[in-house]
């Protein structure tokens, strides 16, 4: 793993410097079905990354990298002065924007974000959260701010095991869901939600003035990393609302309303084609869909537990 | 209002005459059932397009064979009762015009070559 890579324990084969690793651009580590290689000298993401991804596996020699991430200062002067770093995926037209050097992992987190969302093509990639729980998961489409991020951590550290709380990957093939376990990024109120319940060494420093206000990143749970390998089956979908000042309800979501809101949380429907609309259809098809309002999070947890008891 | 709106091709929808209809392509459609409401995959766009069951109705009757707006509606008349025929010509028409903006139909000019 990575952390044994920072400790110095020696891991065969992979016997390195961590810090060196990430300098020379060799760093590679496996997150879900991908290799991702870093590079960077920025000091504040060595620390970053290695501290928050410590148990993730590093990649084997052989492994093939999927994305290949560099985060450096946008220019020599910005080495020193306010310095500033912005995430290079090796495309040209990225989104991304200078970001302050205390805020290099975010950058990272979303050259990473942006390559799975637009070239990880042999998944229909949605974006929601997802757990598992033996061998099914409960998939939860949502855009970001409506609480679906709080509610898998919550899940998560609750007994069911991450798959991820970005992308929900569907290989259409096997028609089964990949675990793609990265930091759960949690925003503004949701840090303390979440500080409550889970212990402090699982979450990383405190990330302020982001473009999404106050960020603090949660690790996975040891045992969803473990077996991030393992693929499951499509049970449960579920559109979750934090809504603190609503009546809580389940609502069980017509067929074809189900469709359309599946189809508007799958970010790669139109370059998957009819492959797509056969995945989609097939899973409005097979899961029952519900719309979930909750007014906390142990609500939340407690009402998503209940309709899984409920169903077949 | 349908009538004042050109077609994606240009043609007015209240000047048609001789305009005949047809759905090329369909044979490459994939389409779904839900509840009453059709699903209909254009590869050609990558749309999904949402139809009831008269749309649907609408689309088939193209399909079976190119027809004009006026053949149309004689062949969808016939189906429909005598109570539900109000304002059935106007529906017709706004949906053939709804098809062709969409690229569902196209329109083939009797004697073009």
């Amino acid at each position: 793993m990575i952390g044994d890579v920072v400790t110095g324990d020696k891991v065969p084969e992979l016997a390195t410097d961590g810090a060196r690793a990430l300098r020379r651009g060799s760093f590679c580590f496996r997150v879900g079905p991908f290799t991702a290689r870093v590079q960077t000298s920025v000091p504040t993401l060595r620390r970053d990354l290695l501290q928050i991804y410590a148990e993730y596996p590093l990649a084997a020699p052989e492994d093939l990298v999927d994305f290949s991430i560099k985060v450096a200062h946008t220019s020599l002067l910005r080495c020193w002065v306010r310095p500033k770093v912005i995430a290079d995926t090796g495309f040209a037209n990225t989104p991304f924007v200078p970001l302050p050097e205390d805020l290099s992992v975010l950058a990272f987190e979303m050259g990473l974000n942006w390559l799975v969302g637009t070239t990880a093509d042999q998944f229909l990639v949605f974006h929601a959260g997802l757990v598992a729980r033996d061998g099914r998961t409960v998939v939860m489409p949502g855009a970001s701010g409506q609480g679906k991020s709080t509610l898998t951590a919550g899940l998560a550290y609750g007994g069911w095991r991450l798959f991820s709380d970005e992308f929900a990957l569907l290989r259409p093939e096997t028609f089964e869901f990949h675990p793609y376990p990265r930091p759960v990024s949690l925003k503004n109120e949701s840090i303390s939600v979440l500080g409550s319940r889970v212990p402090q060494d699982r979450f990383s420093r405190i990330y302020r003035d982001t473009p999404k206000g106050t960020i603090r990143y949660l690790r996975p749970p040891a045992q969803s990393l473990a077996r991030s390998h393992v693929p499951a089956r499509p049970h449960l979908i579920l559109f979750p609302e934090y809504n603190p000042d609503a009546k809580p309800t389940v609502e069980e979501i017509r067929k074809i309303e189900a469709f359309a809101l599946i189809r508007g949380s799958v970010v790669n429907s139109d370059r998957l084609g009819p492959v797509a609309f056969d995945t989609m259809c097939r899973l409005t098809e097979e899961c029952p869909v519900f719309r979930l309002t909750y007014r906390s999070l142990d609500q939340g947890i407690a009402m998503v537990e209940d309709l899984w008891e409920r169903l077949p | 209002m349908a009538e004042s709106r050109k077609s994606r091709a240009g043609i007015t929808p209240g000047k048609t005459e001789g305009t005949v209809w047809t759905v090329p392509g369909a044979d490459q459609f994939k389409v779904r059932e839900f509840d009453t409401i059709s699903l209909l995959y254009d590869p050609r766009s990558a749309e999904t397009h949402l139809l009831d069951a008269f749309s649907r109705e609408v689309l088939d009757t193209l399909t079976d064979q190119p027809r004009s707006i006026a053949d149309a509606i004689r062949a969808l008349t016939e189906l429909v009762p005598d109570d539900a025929r109000d304002g059935l010509e106007n529906r017709i028409t706004s949906l053939i015009v709804e098809f062709d903006r969409l690229g569902l139909v196209y329109p083939v000019l009797e004697g073009s070559a």
